[in-house]
């Protein structure tokens, strides 16, 4: 979140905020504005076009390995960083960066980029749901995702699928009564139907889960996942060249989860060298 | 019944309730004598440089390192006692509780508060008020190496404010009126009894205007989600310590209960715990 990006796109709305603290998620129309949606459909492709053998392969030796379903009914597809800078500049975007900082904190990171295929005529490649336990804080959410329409998605292109409000519930769904037999029996479900470039950012305590995939079209997204700075990411390995060269800001490198501005400095990959502006709001940290 | 079986009720109520419990005995798996000598060595080894630091305008780091307090840190990587303090036990079972069976220790550190030192800190809370309906985000235990009396700038908390949204108001107390905090509690106790507590709860430490040295040791746990070790992996005795399974995911090197892909990946699996991580869907 750099200070122009601050002035041109002011986060959340009263509103907006209400409706995301009462039902756990936002859509947010035409988010892909600044990117251009034409770019990000470009990239998606040819990402997909790239991985789509080594897929095909996984399919036929019936070895199912990523999450996010892939497999027979989604096709979970990496990123590559050297050539792909799309992704990161939508990870940074600025319509939905100040909406981040305000949903995750001011030291939020971006845990997860992925381009991702629900192919048309295809059973539900996952079940009710939610990706984290439900750790709860008075103003912020412990991991938000935002899933980008690459084009129209409609009813019945297996919708992604919310329960609104299942955030506060202190238990996950059950998962025994709703099973891929009746996905859809849940009670309070929501279908999300976005035009392409739209974005629904939502908390992932929420229960949620995909359908199946009814139409001739495929449904076709970008996910990101964001989490404070605090949350482990690059482990052991350190971050590729190719992030590190993009974060060119202090505000980038936080996002890539390398150095933050709003944290501990502890925190702090030590196997990549500061930028010169982000070395002084290091050194300037207690801790 | 287990050797060290954990919470009784009523522990466990104070420490919802409360924000922290004292055990007493705590080092009994270790001896007292034998965590007190290590410690002494310890200090001895790097008073001489922490003195260099104040002289020179140079001190840093946590728990009020400088003039009123000289923080030892990391000093599991120096002393195997100290790992194994880290590992307690006795406190094992408190922390699965706590946390989740995916509990790490996040780091050991010795401390002294010096005797006739003002407060080396300031009322407040050590994390975000992240809360879940079963677990704490982080909590740390104080072992205490001699009787900690009133006057030894106790290790001080507000009971129950681990459930406040907001953290304390540094600027209403603070300095003269540090110790007007509503309903603060100093910490005394034996030596070797510990105090367990919830970092979200409000706490401080005080001036000590005795003539005894305040020495404890510090440890801190989180869930194994947290960073710990960040760029640089764990030191090779480290890693020759956590020879099983749970002491790897204890010492947040690899998740027996936990996804995989937050195991570090710099330090090779034990031939056992690599099939308990194929196993797992992350």
């Amino acid at each position: 979140m750099e200070a122009v990006a601050e002035e041109t796109y002011p986060g959340l709305s009263e509103e907006q905020r209400a409706h995301y603290d009462e039902h756990g998620y936002i859509i947010i129309e035409n988010a892909a504005e600044p990117i251009g949606i034409d770019r990000i459909q470009e990239a998606y492709h040819r990402a997909e076009s790239e991985t789509r053998g080594e897929w095909e392969q996984m399919l036929s030796e019936g070895k199912f390995k990523g999450g996010y379903g892939n497999g027979p009914n989604a096709h979970t597809i990496r990123t590559n960083y050297d050539w792909d800078t799309t992704i990161l500049d939508l990870a940074n975007n600025p319509k939905v960066i100040p909406i981040i900082s305000e949903v995750i904190g001011p030291d939020y990171q971006v845990m997860e980029m992925l381009y991702h295929n629900h192919h048309a005529g295809t059973i539900a490649h996952t079940k009710w749901h939610r990706d984290w336990p439900p750790w709860k804080h008075p103003e912020f959410t412990l991991k938000a995702k935002c899933f980008y329409a690459v084009e129209d998605i409609h009813e019945d292109q297996g919708c992604f699928s919310l329960v609104p409000g299942t955030q506060n519930n202190p238990e996950g769904p059950p998962k025994d009564t709703y099973t891929e037999d009746n996905l859809t029996d849940m009670p309070g479900f929501k279908k999300m139907t976005m035009n392409a470039g739209d974005a629904i950012i939502w908390d992932v305590t929420c229960w949620h889960s995909g359908l199946a995939n009814t139409s001739d079209r495929d449904r076709k997204l970008v996910i990101f996942g964001y989490m404070p700075f605090f949350v482990k990411k690059w482990n052991a390995s350190p971050p590729p060249d190719a992030l590190v060269e993009w974060a060119d800001t202090p505000y980038k490198r936080q996002l890539m989860g390398i150095h933050n501005v709003n944290g501990r400095r502890g925190w702090d990959r030590t196997d990549v060298e500061y930028l010169p502006e982000h070395k002084i709001l290091a050194e300037a940290k207690k801790l | 019944m287990d050797k060290y079986p954990g919470f009784t009720k009523q522990q466990r109520e104070q420490m919802d309730e409360e924000g922290h419990i004292l055990i007493e005995d705590a080092l009994e798996p270790f001896g007292l004598n034998n965590v007190t000598e290590a410690w002494e060595r310890i200090q001895t080894e790097d008073e001489p440089g922490w003195k260099q630091s104040i002289a020179d305008g140079t001190v840093s780091g946590g728990y009020g390192n400088g003039p009123n307090a000289h923080t030892m840190s990391k000093v599991y990587e120096r002393d195997k006692i100290f790992f194994d303090v880290g590992g307690n036990p006795i406190m094992r079972p408190f922390l699965e509780e706590l946390h989740g069976v995916d509990v790490q220790c996040a780091g050991v550190t010795n401390h002294c508060h010096h005797a006739g030192t003002a407060a080396h800190t300031a009322w407040h809370r050590d994390y975000p008020p992240w809360t879940h309906p079963t677990w704490i985000i982080k909590s740390k235990i104080f072992y205490f190496l001699d009787d900690q009396d009133l006057d030894m700038g106790c290790f001080s908390i507000a009971p129950g404010t681990h459930k406040l949204p907001v953290g304390p108001d540094k600027a209403a107390y603070s300095d003269e009126n540090l110790e007007k905090m509503p309903g603060m509690k100093k910490i005394a106790g034996k030596a070797g009894s510990a105090i367990l507590w919830n970092v979200l709860m409000y706490h401080t430490g005080t001036a000590n205007t005795s003539n005894k040295d305040r020495r404890i040791i510090l440890t801190s746990y989180v869930p194994f989600w947290m960073k710990s070790w960040g760029a640089s992996g764990p030191p090779q005795n480290v890693i020759d310590w956590t020879d099983t399974p749970d002491l790897r995911q204890f010492w947040g090197i690899h998740a027996v209960d936990g996804r995989a892909s937050y195991d570090r990946a710099d330090v090779p699996y034990l031939p056992e715990h690599e099939e308990i991580t194929k196993a797992k869907k992350f």
